[in-house]
């Protein structure tokens, strides 16, 4: 196991290399001048030159990724250009917001979603396996951003029970933080919740079939041990894998979330710096949530062996 | 009996009218209670993320400037007709001889840090603007103190547009504090703000919001508000919400669409503000070779567009047709113009004139900065089409289209030109003439050398004649193929009063805005 796991994060090393070479590059074939974009659409040919070189800009493509990825090895991710301040302290501000709305709603998603897929599954073809079928296909079907634009006109404008936008820490004021999140936690939480009752209906459906479950019922277990303790951890395997991939898909998601709710997580900061080629946040993000996703592949793998022993790595 | 009746219906009578008239003078108080100012309030509204929100020389496009207004006054402002209205300054002399600028300080100023503001202060910001090698105050070449309220500025030649760059046309003559740069460097001024206006900065938190408070030491006496909060709405969609639900107080709505639909409600203030937006056509004249160096395709590209069309069915009302970079209602707009009014039939001929009777093929950028841009662009993409100029779209993001504006990178065929008009069209020329801004454009040696007079002009008179010939100048030349003034709306709570935001250049806030409870 440890040495799958050393492999493992020799890999992610050599994936994260790469994908910011791509991504450096991708932003300096983008059109675009960083310099003129951070001056502004009237600024002057004069002003724009002189930032360019006072940013080094001016230097080769090569030259330049080699500086930032010398820096990325001293820990140091460099100064985002619209801000002015370093990438790093701006990802320290914003990572948590992202985490802390990604987590909550990582957990609904799953205990619904799981929950009412064993439900569907043991209650298959009854009337509330239609409704959660049909709710989970419209859960997956409906844009969330529409959902979310929805959301704020019947619970902020017309009725005033949530805020319309915002952002607040728990620290600070938990009731009015729980209020401000509720909406965008529930819209993260949709897609997952829809995907994985669908998931966990069919896994369950595949298991309960099997003969040592036949073989666990006519053992006399009781009709609860049999659904979790053998079929379900049984049915967990691509529920997990799933699981995984979700999180690259919420992180994904909040970019849409934040930007409706204006909350100042990554999302929100990593698309204006996309859009106006801050090139430095962009790259350090490109990096983190790559580090992200690949740990959280690697945290899916390990739990594939506990899951399944005839999985386990040598 | 009867007389007993008759009494009681006289008091009766009596009473009645006794209470209407006191109902009357009640509400009457009411009303004049509530058209009073008071004290007390947050004023609230959306605005764009600041980068610098407290060095000017760092301060870069509109927001910075713009948020921090409040709290960082310019030497002189904007008034309703676009006039230059002393406000750190008390007046000013201009020698177009002797080229110098003499401006007289206002006394008994403060910074919110208690410092004070003199000739010394005034003359420290000028050289920071300058340290900062922006192009508005390239021209002067030292700055002396006269005396404790007096500075005077040397030129090395002299233009009359420098007054316009230290008014709030751009950053220059914003004043911070001395003592708070000294005691905090630069990197700290820019994210906190120490100026001498209304309201002192309180506290940012990036991309949610800035707060500011009443400053009580105010040289023009104690503001109402108690305080500003700007909240950052990216969403417009959400920031027209939050403006319904009352969460915010003004609104600068993203398209006229959406003003047209808040002012049919009836439930808000509307005011449009005196300058907008400017867009034109221009194609890339700089290369012999582009069919845009032709006088003949630049007028065709002039005559080919139905601006009326566009301004009824894209404005709301809210855009007025132009033909000339000044904008109509101001000095500097030359009424003696015709300018090209559309006539497809004209184009076509022009462009088999200039050698393209059977058109071109052509791309037409412009700045995508939503849905009412593509919308826009697809309709002139249409009318161009028609004569025989076959463009093809291209929507920019800001850095794409920063870089083509200033830098002419990837501009090949039309751009659609954009930014804000100026009660001086001098300053909006600048940048042209000075080939440091759209610098694809076509310029003549005529056109330059007018420009050139123009700025060294000593006189007002001199001034207007000579930018009366210039609009004449660049309209013969074909430029570009104006379009319209976007004159935007802004919506306003009507509980707003004495405000003036809005109806001045530059989203000036009059420190003796009040709310009502």
């Amino acid at each position: 196991m440890l040495s799958f796991i050393s492999r493992r994060i020799i890999h992610t090393i050599a994936v994260l290399f790469i994908v910011s070479f791509f991504s450096f590059l991708l932003l300096h074939i983008m059109p675009g001048d960083p310099a003129a974009a951070m001056l502004g659409i009237e600024a002057k040919k004069e002003e724009v030159e002189a930032m360019r070189k006072e940013l080094g800009l001016d230097r080769p493509f090569l030259i330049q990724y080699g500086h930032w990825f010398a820096n990325v090895l001293r820990g140091d991710l460099g100064k985002s250009l619209m801000y002015r301040e370093p990438v790093a302290n701006l990802f320290y501000a914003r990572l948590p917001v992202t985490l802390y709305l990604s987590l909550l709603a990582f957990v609904i998603s799953g205990i619904l979603g799981i929950s009412a897929g064993i439900f569907c599954a043991i209650k298959r073809g009854g009337f509330f396996d239609q409704i959660i079928s049909i709710s989970a296909n419209i859960g997956i079907a409906i844009p969330m951003f529409w959902l979310g634009i929805i959301g704020i006109y019947l619970f902020g404008l017309k009725t005033g029970w949530l805020p319309i936008y915002g952002w607040t820490s728990p620290f600070d004021d938990f009731i009015l933080s729980s209020k401000q999140a509720l909406m965008p936690v529930l819209l993260l939480a949709v897609p997952g919740i829809s995907i994985l009752a669908r998931q966990s209906r069919s896994s369950m459906l595949e298991v309960v079939r099997q003969d040592y479950i036949r073989t666990a019922r006519s053992k006399g277990l009781s009709e609860r041990i049999v659904l979790l303790r053998h079929a379900l951890k049984n049915a967990l395997i691509p529920i997990v894998t799933l699981m995984g991939l979700h999180i690259r898909i919420m992180v994904g998601g909040s970019v849409l979330v934040e930007t409706v709710f204006s909350i100042p997580g990554m999302g929100f900061l990593l698309v204006g710096s996309a859009i106006n080629k801050d090139f430095l946040v962009v790259q350090g993000g490109v990096l983190l949530i790559g580090s992200i996703v690949c740990v959280t592949n690697l945290l899916v793998d390990i739990s594939y062996g506990w899951l399944d022993p005839r999985l386990r790595y040598e | 009996m009867k007389e007993i009746n008759r009494s009681i219906k006289a008091v009766q009578i009596i009473t009645a009218s006794c209470l209407l008239f006191l109902i009357g003078v009640i509400g009457h108080v009411e009303k004049a209670q509530a058209q009073s100012p008071r004290y007390g309030g947050i004023l609230r509204w959306n605005v764009s993320e600041p980068y610098s929100l407290g060095y000017p020389a760092t301060m870069t496009g509109q927001t910075d400037g713009q948020t921090s207004s409040v709290c960082l006054e310019t030497l002189f402002r904007f008034g309703l007709k676009g006039e230059i209205v002393p406000l750190l300054a008390t007046g000013y002399k201009a020698d177009a001889i002797a080229k110098t600028i003499t401006i007289s300080l206002r006394k008994g100023v403060k910074f919110h840090d208690g410092s004070d503001f003199n000739a010394e202060v005034c003359k420290w910001n000028l050289d920071e603007f300058k340290k900062g090698k922006r192009p508005e105050l390239k021209k002067v070449t030292s700055i002396d103190i006269i005396d404790d309220y007096t500075v005077r500025l040397n030129l090395s030649t002299f233009d009359n547009t420098i007054i316009n760059s230290i008014a709030n046309a751009s950053d220059a003559g914003r004043m911070i504090s001395k003592k708070a740069f000294e005691a905090n460097g630069k990197e700290w001024c820019e994210q906190n703000p120490v100026g001498t206006g209304p309201f002192q900065f309180v506290e940012r938190k990036k991309d949610v919001s800035i707060k500011w408070k009443r400053f009580d030491g105010y040289w023009d006496g104690k503001p109402y508000l108690d305080g500003i909060y700007n909240v950052r709405i990216q969403d417009p969609t959400v920031s027209m919400m939050a403006f319904k639900s009352g969460d915010v107080d003004i609104l600068i709505p993203r398209s006229a669409r959406d003003a047209k639909a808040l002012e049919n409600e009836g439930k808000y203030t509307t005011v449009i503000r005196p300058m907008g937006q400017v867009p034109a056509l221009a194609g890339y004249a700089n290369d012999p070779n582009s069919p845009f160096a032709k006088l003949k395709v630049r007028q065709a590209l002039a005559y080919a567009i139905d601006t009326n069309r566009l301004a009824k069915a894209f404005g709301y009302g809210y855009w007025k047709v132009h033909n000339q970079w000044a904008v109509p209602g101001t000095w500097g707009y030359n009424h003696d113009i015709k300018g090209y009014p559309y006539n497809p039939e004209k184009a076509k001929q022009l462009l088999a004139e200039a050698g393209y009777p059977n058109g071109f093929k052509t791309t037409l950028h412009f700045y995508n900065f939503g849905q009412e841009y593509v919308d826009e662009m697809t309709a002139i993409q249409g009318f161009l089409k028609a004569v025989g100029i076959d463009g093809t779209l291209n929507g920019l993001q800001r850095p794409g289209f920063a870089e083509m504006a200033s830098l002419g990178k990837g501009w090949e065929g039309v751009l659609r030109l954009q930014g804000y008009s100026s009660p001086d069209p001098l300053v909006k020329y600048a940048g042209i003439a000075g080939r440091q801004e759209f610098v694809g454009i076509y310029l003549s040696s005529e056109f330059v050398s007018l420009f050139n007079r123009a700025t060294m002009a000593p006189d007002f008179e001199t001034k207007q004649r000579l930018v009366h010939q210039l609009m004449k100048q660049s309209v013969d030349d074909c430029m570009a193929a104006h379009l319209y003034v976007k004159m935007a709306p802004i919506i306003k709570t009507k509980k707003l009063h004495d405000d003036l935001f809005g109806e001045v250049l530059y989203s000036y806030l009059s420190p003796k805005a009040w709310l009502e409870e």
